[in-house]
């Protein structure tokens, strides 16, 4: 490499994944929140976060169809965005009676949408403003 | 580990008041519907969600479910919510405007 060229930041990828059990939603909400905060988005952006992760893993135990609810936080140095996924969810687990999770969760991140070959929900997190 | 959730009950300014405190969630909602249907039989109830560290679309159908018995036994549910996570849910999904809510349980008490 030109030394006048340096060396392009490493993408991060933080994995987490926990029995199906309401119990634990807690521990996912808490994960997601530690990563996001470490990857240095603000307290409100945190509470998003939380918010979207609890009603996609609320989603997966409520589907009844797996035994584990998994959350991926990942990042993309070239555009600064994160991605969280959790899965595993098809398009209808988002669905409820008259209060969508899909409904909250896209009024919290509009790009958040079923990734149906990989089984799960992708939620694009804009990078936080230069401070 | 302390508790996720903690409800207490109390009397205030001639109100039963039900005080939640930590995070309603999938876990911790079913508990919160039980009591607060036990407090809410004919009598007009005040919750006080304004030590709510969390809550999402679960705690809130129990809250709206709660406002739903209220309407349909001809009392009332007061709403006790500061600026925090259960009026950002509130906003979110836009049920603010259909619920009593208010910023102090003396308010709520005054409430008819």
């Amino acid at each position: 490499m030109p030394p006048h060229m340096s060396e392009p930041a490493a993408s991060e990828r933080f994995h987490l994944e926990l029995p199906s059990d309401p119990a634990n939603l807690a521990t996912a909400r808490l994960f997601v929140a530690t990563t996001a905060r470490v990857l240095g988005y603000d307290e409100d952006a945190v509470a998003d976060l939380k918010l979207a992760v609890s009603e996609a893993g609320s989603a997966v135990i409520a589907s009844g169809r797996h035994e584990t609810v998994t959350v991926v936080v990942e990042t993309t140095p070239t555009t600064g965005m994160a991605t969280v996924t959790v899965g595993p969810l098809r398009p209808g687990d988002l669905t409820g009676d008259h209060l969508n999770p899909g409904d909250v969760i896209l009024a919290l991140f509009p790009g958040a949408h079923i990734d149906e070959t990989r089984d799960a929900l992708l939620i694009p997190v804009e990078p936080e403003p230069a401070r | 580990m302390t508790d996720p959730m903690t409800l207490d009950v109390s009397s205030e300014a001639g109100r039963t008041v039900l005080r939640v405190r930590g995070e309603i969630d999938l876990a911790t909602a079913p508990v919160l519907e039980e009591r607060v249907q036990q407090l809410q039989r004919g009598e007009p109830l005040v919750l006080d969600l304004a030590a709510v560290d969390f809550v999402d679309s679960t705690g809130l159908r129990v809250i709206l479910g709660a406002d739903t018995r209220a309407t349909n036994q001809g009392t009332s549910l007061a709403i006790v919510a500061v600026d925090g996570p259960v009026t950002r849910l509130f906003d979110l999904t836009g049920v603010g405007s259909r619920l009593a809510v208010f910023e102090s349980i003396a308010d709520a008490a005054a409430h008819e």
